[in-house]
């Protein structure tokens, strides 16, 4: 059956006729490939020097931030500074703190260009987002539950309950930043990370400051809001890998 | 994990049977012979790279979607120095004097230009789909696949794509 574009692919055939391969560009094509598999195979030995220019060129600004906020959320606690209720409410910013700041880490890979120096210096993109991801989300959940523990100790809290409560502004804030990750202007332009994270803590801190917000009947309530940030989240972080292996977010060299 | 010498001679095999299918995908999505021989070498040597971690069924596809990225990658930073503008002006200047804005035909043109033209004339979503489905022969749902949309988006692309280069042809594509 006679297609409706067969005079174009007529066109693309008369013209793939015409088009001269470049044997010498061919060889050369080939031979580029033999010598770049002998040099991954020097390389193959040397793994550690890798991971150690991945942790090298690593933008530790906001890694100090991060570790900054994490210490005085936990000795805002341990020093017994503030009363229960003044607790909820910090402890309320400081989790969505926490949580802009594990993402803006994450970001501040792409905002300092480092990601750009992926193929000179065998840089393994998704690899290192990985790594960031993995570490800037244990030392906030770390400051967390050491926060919870203290709080549970000292303000005589029920550590699940405050557990639970203080979990919700992170994982929503970190919903909130990945999102603004995810597009192209976010992506580009760090101040409206920034921005995102502190609206999202600014947002929880009004919502801290109501009344009977923490009482037991709201559990439910928290619960449900903990389990749709935590889907959201993972639907995210699998978008976010997707498009960062299809080069979408990353200059693929 | 493909042990060194595996690795050499499938690449030298995928080279030897897909090098002139990705050199005039590159060709004829960028429009630039030289960069097109740079592109088609990174993309083997990017297949190279990550073959340990890449499941592929169909190798040419795998390939395409490696070219694409790359010459995505190539648009970019051609936007970036604004050389993109240069050529376009350029375009626009031989489109108005050649093929497309007078009555030249297939016939007594020069088929390489024209084609050339009549692809640049098109976006380059639209492109990138009419050459994998024409040229290439690749599927709509591979095509979707390597161009990470979805099916509808690339039928509704590719349509739109032959309906504008058929309006310039001279012909009717409903």
């Amino acid at each position: 059956m006679r297609k409706k574009y067969d005079d174009i692919k007529a066109l693309f055939e008369e013209n793939d006729r015409d088009v001269i391969i470049d044997t010498a560009r061919k060889q050369e094509a080939l031979q580029s490939v033999c010598t770049k598999n002998a040099s991954m195979k020097n390389t193959a030995g040397s793994r550690w020097q890798l991971v150690k220019g991945q942790l090298l060129y690593m933008n530790k600004n906001i890694l100090c931030f991060h570790l900054a906020a994490c210490m005085g959320m936990v000795l805002l606690v341990w020093t017994n500074w503030c009363d229960i209720q003044a607790w909820e409410q910090y402890s309320m910013i400081c989790s969505g703190v926490l949580g802009a700041l594990s993402v803006l880490e994450v970001g501040s890979m792409f905002f300092s260009g480092m990601t750009e120096l992926e193929a000179s210096c065998y840089f393994n993109v998704r690899q290192l987002t990985a790594f960031q991801m993995t570490y800037s989300g244990i030392l906030s959940l770390a400051a967390l539950l050491l926060s919870t523990v203290f709080a549970s100790i000292r303000l005589e809290r029920n550590i699940l309950m405050t557990g639970i409560y203080i979990l919700v502004p992170f994982v929503t804030t970190e919903c909130v930043c990945l999102a603004v990750m995810l597009t192209e202007i976010g992506r580009r332009n760090l101040l409206v990370l920034i921005a995102a994270g502190i609206f999202s803590a600014f947002f929880w801190s009004i919502l801290a400051s109501m009344p009977r917000l923490y009482e037991a009947s709201a559990l439910v309530f928290w619960i449900a809001a903990l389990v749709a940030g935590m889907g959201i989240f993972v639907l995210q972080m699998k978008w976010f890998f997707e498009i960062l292996d299809k080069g979408e977010i990353v200059c693929a060299d | 994990m493909i042990h060194q010498k595996n690795r050499q001679d499938c690449v030298q095999s995928a080279v030897e049977m897909y090098y002139e299918d990705v050199y005039r995908f590159c060709r004829y999505y960028t429009g630039n012979s030289t960069d097109s021989c740079d592109i088609t070498q990174e993309v083997f040597l990017r297949y190279m790279k990550y073959m340990d971690s890449c499941g592929h069924k169909n190798l040419k596809a795998y390939l395409m979607m490696i070219a694409r990225n790359l010459c995505c990658d190539y648009f970019r930073r051609q936007s970036e120095q604004r050389e993109k503008l240069l050529s376009f002006d350029m375009l626009e200047d031989t489109a108005e004097g050649g093929c497309l804005g007078t009555v030249r035909t297939i016939d007594n043109c020069d088929s390489e230009l024209y084609l050339q033209e009549l692809l640049q004339s098109i976006s380059q979503e639209q492109r990138e789909v009419v050459i994998l489905r024409i040229h290439d022969g690749l599927k709509f749902h591979e095509i979707a696949k390597i161009t990470g949309c979805r099916l509808s988006t690339v039928k509704s692309r590719f349509r739109l794509g032959i309906a504008s280069i058929k309006k310039k042809i001279g012909g009717n594509y409903a």
